[in-house]
């Protein structure tokens, strides 16, 4: 039993995150607990009227499709707290934190309004699940490695929580343009253990739309990835990269920081 | 299959640490790989600029130090080979330790450390600089091991609100799910006795996922009480979180941790962010 944080940010209510849930639901139980942020997340200029009203009609009608399907689960809403103390309180307490990428992602160049990826993986202390609205079972993980200790990080902590995944088609990818796999021998090691069905992909981080399409010949592809944007990070998956990722492919994307 | 790292100076080679091992073994079979560290680590003594500028001078092993870690390292393969382990090993004596644990603490599932015999000539304090550093840079959770021990029967989970500890006892379920039909004992070493334990619902909560058998426990700032509480438990396990980094929310809490490693009486897991 895991116990899951589903992220709905503003008037906007993810059919994707609710879709993933009952999938995981109908694989074995969970604790849910919903926390529902208001739009205003950075200058926190307080709700309007027809803001509320939307939010509590969503709170409403993801009470009542969580009655449907019979799982059981606890809605924060308390607007009074700080958004990042909000999600990192109860992410603290959590396995995994489910968020629709819609509501984070698609006005993140609208100055100060929502709250974006960075900002999120920021606050989170569990990892992160991020889901397109047309929700679709994996059918091939990308391991995206750079050797640090994040990549690896991630890679764990996925294997630990999804481990039926993990039987899934795998393909580590890496920049190989100027450096052979980092620690070759310890990663290889190290999927061979968690991923039966395991290949590797070399690429040239400077040609990003040749991963774009490869990506999309990729069929229901699971992108698992470390904290993006930090130092020591190699620029194939600098935070833009998979931001754009995200944002043009659809994709679930997996995320942990270490 | 779990990978678990066995690190060693190579001249302390620590029985305690390997029958820790052999019990994992029994629950789930485990790769074990044993990293064979050098007796004295340069990187002590000068730092990560000076080495870069003047490049690291490694002496080669005196005859007899080649013998004794030669010997250390059949030890731990005849242990393997009889309690049927899967395992390597790793000799790291001309790298310098710290950055060796690293990286290959970066693709384990957990580090096992014998806490009594971890380079004991250093003789300087208990934990000694070799384990604070060791603590300080592993990039999996790092399982202390005294010499004589009892595999666990209960788990304390020394718990002070903070994330890192949370974080901890998280790695831990992930890790050890044959662990989790033991008895659950959360911690929580407040100013006082009985004082509210930060999160205790949600703590609670997150813990009833595997653990079914729990309890929360509030003390004081009486370390004395806390030891004994302690010492009357069969059997146990202390899970903590960060050590040795800034994060940890509480002073008391890490003189407990300290404490507990200086005795030698129980295993600790120790797991950081």
């Amino acid at each position: 039993m895991q116990k899951v944080v589903v992220l709905f940010s503003g008037s906007h209510f993810s059919e994707g995150a609710f879709e993933f849930i009952k999938k995981m639901r109908a694989v074995g139980h969970l604790q849910l607990t919903a926390v529902f942020l208001p739009e205003w997340v950075t200058a926190y200029a307080g709700m309007g009227e027809n803001d509320e009203t939307v939010m509590n009609d969503n709170i409403a009608r993801f009470q009542w499709l969580c009655k449907q399907y019979r799982i059981d689960v606890k809605v924060c809403t308390d607007p009074s707290a700080h958004v990042s103390s909000r999600i990192s309180g109860e992410s603290r307490f959590a396995d995994l934190l489910i968020a629709g990428m819609e509501g984070f992602i698609k006005n993140e160049g609208e100055a100060g309004r929502f709250l974006s990826i960075k900002d999120l993986l920021n606050a989170s202390e569990c990892p992160v699940l991020l889901v397109p609205e047309k929700i679709y079972i994996p059918e091939h993980i990308i391991l995206s490695y750079d050797g640090s200790a994040s990549s690896v990080f991630a890679i764990r902590q996925f294997a630990a929580l999804f481990p039926d995944l993990c039987k899934k088609e795998t393909i580590l990818v890496y920049e190989g343009k100027r450096v052979d796999l980092p620690f070759k021998p310890y990663v290889e090691e190290l999927t061979s253990r968690y991923f039966p069905s395991m290949s590797f992909l070399q690429l040239d981080p400077e040609d990003e739309e040749c991963f774009h399409s490869w990506v999309e010949e990729i069929s229901q592809p699971m992108v698992v990835a470390g904290s993006f944007g930090s130092a020591g990070t190699f620029s194939l998956f600098r935070r833009g990269f998979i931001t754009d990722l995200i944002h043009q492919n659809q994709l679930l994307v997996f995320l942990a920081r270490k | 299959m779990k990978k678990i790292l066995f690190a060693t100076d190579g001249k302390h080679f620590s029985e305690g640490a390997f029958e820790f091992v052999r019990h994992l073994n029994s629950l789930s079979p485990i790769t074990l790989t044993g990293i064979f560290l050098p007796q004295v680590d340069l990187s002590r003594y000068l730092n990560y600029a000076t080495a870069a500028k003047t490049g690291i001078f490694y002496p080669e092993l005196e005859e007899e130090e080649s013998k004794e870690l030669e010997s250390s390292i059949d030890h731990f393969k005849s242990l393997c080979t009889s309690n049927h382990i899967t395992s390597e090993s790793h000799n790291c004596c001309e790298e310098q330790a710290i950055p060796a644990v690293e990286a290959e603490s970066r693709f384990a599932d957990a580090l096992v450390i014998g806490s009594e015999t971890f380079y004991k000539n250093d003789g300087n304090g208990t934990p000694n600089a070799y384990l604070k550093e060791v603590l300080h840079h592993a990039e999996c959770p790092v399982l202390l091991i005294p010499e004589k021990f009892k595999f666990p029967d209960s788990i304390i989970f020394c718990y002070d609100g903070s994330a890192s500890a949370v974080f901890a006892i998280r790695q831990f379920a992930y890790l050890f799910p044959e662990l989790t039909d033991r008895p659950l004992s959360i911690l929580y070493l407040g100013d006082k006795e009985g004082e509210l334990v930060p999160n205790q619902k949600a703590v609670m909560q997150l813990m009833s996922r595997c653990f079914k058998n729990m309890k929360v426990l509030s003390l004081g700032e009486d370390m004395k009480h806390a030891m004994n509480w302690l010492r009357d438990l069969e059997n146990p396990i202390v899970v903590a979180g960060s050590y040795g980094r800034s994060s940890l929310s509480r002073m008391f809490s890490k003189s407990f941790i300290t404490t507990l490693i200086r005795e030698h009486t129980v295993p600790i897991f120790i797991a950081h962010k």
